[in-house]
């Protein structure tokens, strides 16, 4: 089971990477005063420098293992504290709430907003740890804490320099671009003044959000997390030509990427280049680049410090049954993402990647129990009555949309077969995927790193919660209720000690709520 | 020089937050979701390898 800090550190982070995504400072008004424009304009450098100073306290701390008190690696958990630390993240939530959506903007919101997301903290941390241990850590490591707050604010203020390179970079790109559309376009049109290249068909400007920078930063807070956490398993200072290797291939990629968009438009399907393609086609060659690193880190002598896997002694990998199908979901939807406009005509393309990844993996179900009984049919309809009640609460007046305009439109053959495919995907293939990865594997993990050796009856308070946590915070705005039914999920498998409980659940759930969409037209909820 | 190194790694690590926190309206908020989560758990697969 993961310490306490690791507890602290899965809580906090996934609380600021909701907020951070949901949230932004662009949302206030521009002509704020008071403390909004104090929110509005210095909001976002606060919550990194805070961020960057948390993290740098607690990285260098690690590394300097002898000042960490030996409280901060056991176990329990001081449930009063967590209690007051939901009520302090409600409350923040409410404000965070009306704050960024128009509805509140006097000093004294905003600054009992700054008090509610001090508590939060505050709650957190004292949720792991009493006060004292908290202040113990700080004696030992002496002046750490101002070295990671100045530390803080020089990275922020160093990484603010980048712009300054926007010009150069999105010019380079911009070349780049150019060149290899001159390789395979006859006739390119080019107007080097407002950034413009592409075809008479098809134009696109290379902004400066374009030019990769934004990749580059993400590779850079990945790479150094890789390095710093895993330094034992690689050899140094030869390690550290993975960042630029990483970045040059990333930059290389986009400047790739923006060469197929105009392309793609080119071609004729414009709306998939503007939409699809132009949002998904970076996170690929994110997680290329990143899967690269992973592989070349461990696979070039030059730069592991540990023996490359041998093939035929290779140790299996025991998570490869209980993720592929889930990660292969994923996988297809981003590649089907890429290349939709308004409709995801490719969802079977999720379907067919889970069904590949479960035949892949048959014969490593065999400790797993697939029955289940009328206990889990009921539990997946209360699920069910949770999931409509929490989007009545969220959305008092929805609008039903019906069934999407281009599939309305298109013959009843194909209305039926992508129909048909979206059901089985909903009812069979995802609830398999999903079980299989956050109780089968995740609840299971978070009790022990050997995690097949853990029966299906066991559980811990934080296990279950943790797991049903970052199950809900994957189902989008409706998290709450995804909180919810994952609970319900992982407590029906733990009655019966069998995973096919929560897969019975979990089919019933999305099989009520196949019928309830079909019906009703509300098709936001898929 | 191990330590250097370490705080190095990790300041390089924040000032990436910065870099990366230029706003981009076409990358949502659920894309990056869904790409995070597709690269977690790939670690969690490769580093679940048994030795």
């Amino acid at each position: 089971m993961p310490g306490r800090l690791t507890i602290l550190a899965l809580l906090l982070g996934s609380e600021v990477l909701i907020a951070s995504l949901a949230f932004d400072g662009e949302q206030l008004p521009y002509g704020s005063h008071g403390l909004l424009w104090v929110l509005r304009n210095w909001g976002a450098w606060a919550h990194r420098w805070a961020l960057g100073a948390a993290v740098l306290f607690a990285g260098f701390a690690f590394l300097k293992k002898q000042t960490v008190p030996a409280a901060f690696f056991g176990r329990f958990i001081r449930p009063g504290w967590l209690l007051a630390h939901a009520a302090s993240l409600a409350v923040f939530g409410s404000l965070t709430i009306a704050i960024y959506g128009g509805r509140s903007s006097s000093n004294l919101i905003v600054a009992t907003w700054a008090v509610c997301s001090l508590a939060v903290a505050v709650t957190a941390g004292y949720t792991v740890l009493p006060p004292t241990a908290w202040r113990e850590w700080l004696r030992r490591t002496g002046s750490l804490w101002l070295l990671a707050a100045t530390g803080s604010g020089l990275a922020c203020w160093l990484g603010s320099l980048v712009r300054l390179l926007w010009e150069p970079v999105t010019a380079t790109t911009f070349a780049i671009v150019k060149f290899l559309l001159s390789l395979v376009v006859e006739q390119l049109i080019v107007q080097p003044q407002a950034m413009r290249v592409g075809t008479a068909n098809f134009t696109a400007v290379v902004s400066p959000e374009c030019s990769g920078i934004e990749g580059i930063g993400l590779f850079l807070i990945f790479g150094a997390l890789w390095l710093l956490l895993f330094r034992d398993e690689l050899r140094f200072p030869h390690a550290l030509a993975l960042l630029p290797v990483g970045i040059l291939a990333l930059y290389l990629l986009n400047a790739l990427r923006i060469t197929a968009l105009v392309l793609i438009g080119d071609a004729g399907w414009k709306d998939i280049a503007v939409r699809g393609f132009h949002s998904q086609a970076g996170w690929i060659s994110f997680n290329c680049v990143a899967f690269a690193l992973l592989l070349g880190a461990r696979r070039i002598a030059w730069i592991s410090a540990v023996a490359p896997p041998d093939r035929e002694a290779a140790g299996e990998y025991p998570a490869a049954p209980y993720l592929l199908p889930f990660l292969a979901i994923l996988a297809a939807g981003i590649l089907s993402g890429a290349m939709t406009a308004h409709f995801e005509w490719l969802y079977s393309l999720r379907l067919i990647a889970a069904a590949v990844a479960l035949w892949m993996f048959r014969h490593r179900y065999r400790g797993v129990d697939w029955k289940f009984g009328w206990p889990a049919v009921m539990a997946g309809v209360v699920v069910f009555a949770v999931w409509i009640a929490v989007d009545r609460l969220m959305t008092p007046a929805p609008i039903a949309t019906g069934m999407p305009l281009e599939l309305a439109q298109s013959s009843a053959a194909l209305q039926m077969a992508w129909l048909a495919a979206r059901v089985a995907g909903a009812v069979v293939a995802v609830p398999i995927a999903e079980e299989l990865a956050f109780r089968g594997f995740g609840l299971r993990r978070l009790i022990a790193a050997d995690f097949e050796a853990v029966s299906w009856h066991t559980y811990t308070v934080v296990a279950l919660g943790a797991s049903s946590i970052l199950f809900g915070v994957l189902h989008g705005g409706l998290w709450v209720a995804g909180i919810v039914a994952g609970l319900i999920y992982g407590l029906v498998m733990l009655r019966r000690g069998r995973l096919g409980e929560s897969i019975g659940a979990h089919a019933t759930t999305n099989a009520l709520l196949a019928v309830y969409v079909l019906t009703t037209g509300r098709w936001d909820l898929w | 020089m191990k330590t250097i190194l370490g705080f190095a790694l990790l300041m390089t690590g924040v000032a990436g937050q910065v870099v990366a926190g230029i706003p981009t309206p076409e990358i949502g908020a659920s894309t990056a979701a869904g790409a995070l989560t597709l690269l977690s758990g790939g670690i969690m697969v490769l580093r679940s390898r048994r030795k």
